[in-house]
């Protein structure tokens, strides 16, 4: 029995890192998203197919895989940038509607989800408090986030999509 | 091949709509054919409108007809669309008929129509509905906003509701705007002929609700009132489904009345039996709330429900009024303390409990926001870093507990509970020279500093197309017309810095100089700018403005003149009050200083009634009694 629970935990364990490994990437960093992607809600592009047109306009030229730059890992990126200083301020509260719905978007159970939510603000503490965190632009600052969600996502949500 | 050639050919002989042969040919027998096409429901699909003796198309895209004279034909249109339905899939699923035209094919298949045509995937129509999964519509309110000519009224959203309602899922529902095509640098000048004169394009197009609640709610600092509506499960397909085929479709834009209000109304009313577009010459989006209040469907109000997004500034006001005496004096320390804040010195804070600390902080997040988004731009957050001062207190609310925030409660009272926007006043009135007169007011839109009421900017003005009419028994005489007057007064609710009440108005139309003088009524155009600042639980409002203007001369008044002006404003009950003040002096005119006192008193009938007085001195005293009416 104990045995069982160990190859259990230990495959469990495999997944999870196998699934890190597979996500680890930015979309931020390695798609081409800049601060671009949120200029205005010119009519057309907005029309054609909303913000993430211009998301994947801005990705084409990425060299990294259509994975990365695609679905969920974008779509969190963008919402994350849309919503930074909400969702700062919610992670330090450990709840709020911007913090749910981001891990909506990748695909975190609402059970899983406050365990996740936990291990954001706990890295988001460091984060905030060390220096040069003030003089970050909201680009920079979400990268990081983005960073600390997908570490924290792949650690507590079994079937995230990062 | 030829079978593609042949159905193009059908295509066209059928758009011209010749029944007989129609009948010999098509899936629809001529009389199924001509009952279809004149429902009102098709003729809503269309988007026609009244046109002559027959029908016209509001949108202006060719690529929304299938028949060549679609944009009238409802019978063309509906035959070609029958027949276009019933292609085989093209390389591109998203551009068969099934999905350019879902509002169609959902409609014709709710007929009973096109059960046997295979139903095409439709993938981009898929993504745009959750995979029809859209449980709800909402019509969304962003209330007025006097910073943008466009939003004075409000803006309105369609919001499509995902199956869980609750504020974890809200924010990623997809919502459907439509606003004018307005190209980059536009002057301001164009920008307002053409918005009135309907020379702008217009289109719908959609976004994930999140942007909007941060535009709106975040940058915009507007209050958001959202209305979901009680309709069955085929309707809320129809609408959904209606909204895509008018995505991106050109439309011609009119500010007072084919404006986003209507044409948002105007997809819901797709649906049959609902009908929330007043029956009025300019449309307002509180007037369809209004109407939407009174509607039923099935024995149930149309209105299922109704909910509070509040700006930042609004959780602000709420936040900062819920705190206690000492941690209102922790949040006035820490905003003197500027970048320099450091809570482990901060007085008094220390001594604070838990709670109390969650509440100060939440407080100072939102007077930062508030004071630093109402400096930028949403483009220039992005690059901008955030104040030290934000900064520190985002570190503190992570060094305490993590907690939730306070609750924000809704206001009392709802947009759609306020009063018509319309009025119309008459009664009696003394003019300079002691004659008794019958006075007569009418006022299109929308308020003023006495009657603003919900939905509207407390203390503000937003007056258009007003004219005021003395009546003499041998004739009229015109007292005033105010093409356009606004007055933008923030409340300066907790007397923070940069919340200290800046306040602005701006005026055009034909005023009248002198009071003493029948001629004297000329075209003016005045800007001021101010302070204000409420007192005693915002029942009084104290404030001043200083600038000048320009007009057409006579009597000696001059073609400019500069002005300055104090106001206090006092509401209690069903009392509203105003006294204001003004100095004029007129530029390059004998005349020198010039002294204007009004004393204007409002009492709340009910809820569209009103009786209103005016004491006015200026060159000779007159006064005014009236019974106002709004519409």
């Amino acid at each position: 029995m104990a045995m069982k629970a160990i190859f259990k935990a230990a495959a469990a364990a495999g997944v999870l890192f196998a699934s890190m490994g597979a996500h680890a990437a930015n979309p931020y960093s390695e798609c081409g998203i800049g601060a671009a992607i949120f200029p205005d809600t010119h009519w057309a592009a907005a029309t054609s197919n909303v913000i993430w047109d211009a998301g994947s306009t801005a990705i084409t030229s990425a060299t990294a895989s259509p994975e990365t730059c695609s679905g969920a890992p974008v779509a969190a990126a963008m919402f994350i940038n849309s919503s930074y200083d909400s969702l700062a301020e919610e992670t330090a509260r450990g709840e709020g509607e911007h913090l749910s719905a981001m891990l909506d978007i990748v695909g975190c159970s609402s059970i899983e989800q406050p365990a996740a939510a936990a291990r954001i603000r706990s890295e988001m503490a460091d984060a905030v408090t060390a220096d040069g965190y003030a003089d970050q632009t909201r680009l920079e600052k979400s990268s990081a986030y983005y960073d600390m969600m997908q570490r924290s996502v792949s650690a507590s949500c079994a079937a995230a999509g990062v | 091949m030829l079978l593609q050639w042949f159905a193009s050919l059908m295509l066209v002989v059928l758009s011209f709509g010749s029944t007989s042969l129609w009948a010999a040919v098509g899936p629809l027998d001529s009389e199924t054919a001509a009952r279809l096409a004149n429902q009102s429901t098709w003729h809503k699909l269309l988007v026609y409108e009244a046109d002559g003796d027959g029908w016209k198309s509001a949108i202006h895209s060719p690529e929304f007809f299938l028949s060549p004279v679609g944009d009238h034909d409802a019978l063309a249109e509906l035959n070609a669309t029958v027949i276009a339905m019933q292609q085989p899939a093209s390389t591109d699923a998203d551009q068969h008929a099934q999905c350019r035209f879902r509002g169609r094919f959902v409609w014709l298949r709710q007929q009973g129509l096109l059960a046997d045509v295979a139903e095409q995937p439709c993938p981009a129509f898929q993504a745009f509905s959750s995979g029809d999964s859209v449980q709800s519509v909402s019509l969304v309110l962003a209330t007025g906003y006097l910073g943008n000519p466009a939003s004075f009224y409000g803006h309105t959203l369609l919001k499509l509701n995902s199956p869980v309602r609750d504020n974890r899922t809200i924010l990623l529902d997809q919502t459907v705007n439509y606003g004018a095509i307005i190209p980059d640098n536009e002057d301001p000048v164009s920008y307002v002929i053409k918005g009135v004169a309907g020379l702008y394009d217009a289109g719908f197009t959609h976004i994930q609700y999140y942007y909007h609640d941060h535009s709106y709610g975040e940058t915009q600092l507007r209050d958001q009132w959202e209305y979901e509506l009680e309709l069955t499960r085929p309707e809320v397909e129809l609408v959904v489904a209606h909204a895509w085929e008018v995505l991106g479709r050109k439309y011609d834009y009119y500010f007072f009345t084919r404006n986003c209000a209507y044409r948002m109304t105007e997809v819901v009313e797709v649906v049959d039996g609902v009908h929330i577009i007043p029956d009025r010459t300019f449309m307002i989006p509180q007037t369809y709330l209004q109407q939407s209040q009174q509607q039923e469907r099935n024995g149930k109000p149309l209105i299922r429900g109704r909910y509070y997004h509040p700006s930042r500034q609004s959780r602000l006001y709420q936040r900062f009024a819920a705190l206690s005496d000492a941690g209102e004096d922790a949040v006035v320390a820490a905003v003197a303390a500027g970048n320099t804040l450091d809570f482990r010195t901060l007085p008094g804070y220390q001594a604070l409990d838990d709670s109390e600390h969650h509440k100060v902080v939440d407080a100072l997040l939102d007077y930062y926001q508030f004071r630093e988004l109402d400096e930028r731009d949403d483009a220039q957050q992005q690059v901008r870093a955030k104040s030290p001062a934000y900064t520190a207190t985002l570190r503190e609310r992570y060094v305490l507990p993590p907690a939730p925030s306070q609750p924000i409660v809704a206001p009392d009272h709802a947009p759609e509970q306020g009063r018509m926007p319309g009025l119309v006043r008459s009664g009696w009135a003394r003019d300079a020279e002691g004659k008794g007169v019958l006075s007569l007011l009418v006022r299109p839109a929308y308020y003023d500093a006495l009657d603003a009421d919900v939905g509207h900017v407390r203390d503000g003005k937003l007056v258009m197309g007003e004219l005021g009419v003395y009546a003499y028994r041998d004739r009229l005489q015109l007292d005033h017309f105010d093409a356009l007057a606004i007055e933008s007064v923030n409340s300066s609710t907790t007397g923070l810095p940069g919340d200290r009440g800046n306040a602005w108005r701006v005026q055009f139309g034909w005023h009248r100089l002198d009071r003493s003088c029948d001629q004297c009524v000329v075209p003016r155009l005045s800007a001021q700018f101010g302070l204000a600042r409420p007192f005693v639980g915002r029942q009084l409002m104290l404030g001043g403005f200083a600038g000048g203007g320009a007009q057409d001369s006579r009597q000696g008044y001059g073609y400019s003149f500069v002005e300055g002006t104090l106001f206090a404003n006092w509401h209690r009950e069903q009392f509203d009050w105003r006294l204001e003040v003004n100095d004029y002096y007129q530029i390059n005119s004998a005349l020198d200083h010039e002294f204007e006192t009004r004393l204007q008193g409002r009492y709340r009938v009910g809820l569209n009634q009103e009786l209103r007085w005016q004491l006015l001195n200026q060159r000779g005293s007159t006064m005014e009694v009236g019974y106002g009416v709004y519409w």
